[in-house]
């Protein structure tokens, strides 16, 4: 890959060459309790809402604190009562380009991406999309020195 | 991990000093200076980290807080990420990520819990003067939404959000 054409590339680049096939879902009747556990056994901060490959909301950690710490919080309650309704979605061939301009437009950081017959293919999580970013500039991101202001406090540097 | 060849592309294993394959130096003498035509790379290697900062988001605790208290300031104020010191040293992290994962639907009582309990411990941080790449070299490879920023000293001035980056990013490459 040469480096001179990085916006070039971003552009040309499509979210679905980027992702990882994981994905969590649920339907939409399960407990909030259930839902939680389900995301903290992936170590994940998302959840999607889905109804037959659809998705119907999500749920993530910026809507958690908000609405699970409460006393009195009901966690039978069906996951689709907090949920986010009709997130902001995006296609699996639309440009990694489009994702910055959309994770930075709503800041949201989990969009699920949907084809074009309407059914859920999988999440753009705003880690994977600054691994990418950070993988287009592998010298420029990755190469750079631990500690730029590194002093060694004494002269063997040990 | 293995490191690229700038020249040829060849992953080398980490530790060499030529490529196994061309021999080009990969010891790096200079932090890497930005291409002319080249708009993104600009944003991130020129402009250093204090651009992005607002200090909105700036909230210290200590390790022996106890979380109901954090919980409270979170919801109060719309916040969801806190940096923990102790005697004038960072020693941790607690974002809204670590309540969802670690304390959600457990029923414990938060108030006997203490931060230092579930805080990420020794987060990476950046300094004001940084470029933005460190940052983004941060956030990547300890896949974090959130940066201390701190002074020399180790003072804190704020913490950089991921969402801080990406839309720096959009806005320069729609400047173009």
């Amino acid at each position: 890959m040469s480096s001179q054409n990085i916006e070039q590339h971003l552009q040309e680049k499509k979210i679905s060459e980027i992702i990882n096939p994981k994905l969590l879902q649920v339907p939409p009747d399960v407990s909030v309790k259930r839902a939680v556990e389900y995301m903290q056994e992936n170590k994940s901060a998302y959840v999607i809402v889905s109804d037959n490959n659809k998705a119907l909301g999500i749920f993530t950690q910026a809507d958690a604190v908000q609405t699970l710490f409460q006393s009195d919080f009901d966690w039978k309650r069906p996951i689709r009562d907090i949920m986010t309704k009709d997130p902001v979605s995006l296609s699996p061939n639309d440009s990694v380009m489009r994702a910055i301009d959309i994770m930075a437009e709503h800041s949201s950081y989990y969009i699920p991406l949907i084809n074009e017959k309407q059914e859920l293919v999988g999440i753009l999580s705003v880690r994977t999309l600054i691994r990418a970013l950070a993988e287009f500039y592998p010298a420029e991101v990755y190469n750079l020195p631990p500690d730029p202001h590194q002093v060694m406090p004494t002269p063997e540097g040990g | 991990m293995n490191i690229k060849c700038p020249s040829c592309g060849f992953e080398s294993i980490e530790g060499e000093d030529r490529c196994q394959q061309c021999l080009h130096s990969l010891m790096q003498r200079d932090i890497p200076r930005p291409k002319k035509d080249d708009n993104i790379q600009h944003a991130i290697l020129t402009a250093p980290v204090s651009d992005l900062l607002t200090g909105h988001d700036l909230l210290v605790c200590s390790p022996t807080d106890p979380l109901n208290k954090i919980v409270k300031i979170f919801k109060k104020d719309n916040k969801n990420c806190v940096l923990v010191y102790q005697k004038k040293k960072l020693v941790g992290i607690l974002s809204n990520r670590d309540l969802l994962l670690k304390l959600a639907g457990k029923d414990q009582d938060l108030s006997k819990l203490k931060v230092e309990d579930i805080m990420t411990k020794d987060p990476g941080c950046v300094k004001p003067e940084d470029p933005i790449a460190y940052a983004i070299n941060k956030m990547a490879l300890g896949r974090y939404r959130h940066v201390p920023v701190l002074r020399d000293d180790g003072t804190p001035v704020s913490i950089l959000v991921i969402k801080d980056v990406l839309q720096h990013l959009s806005k320069r490459i729609k400047s173009k």
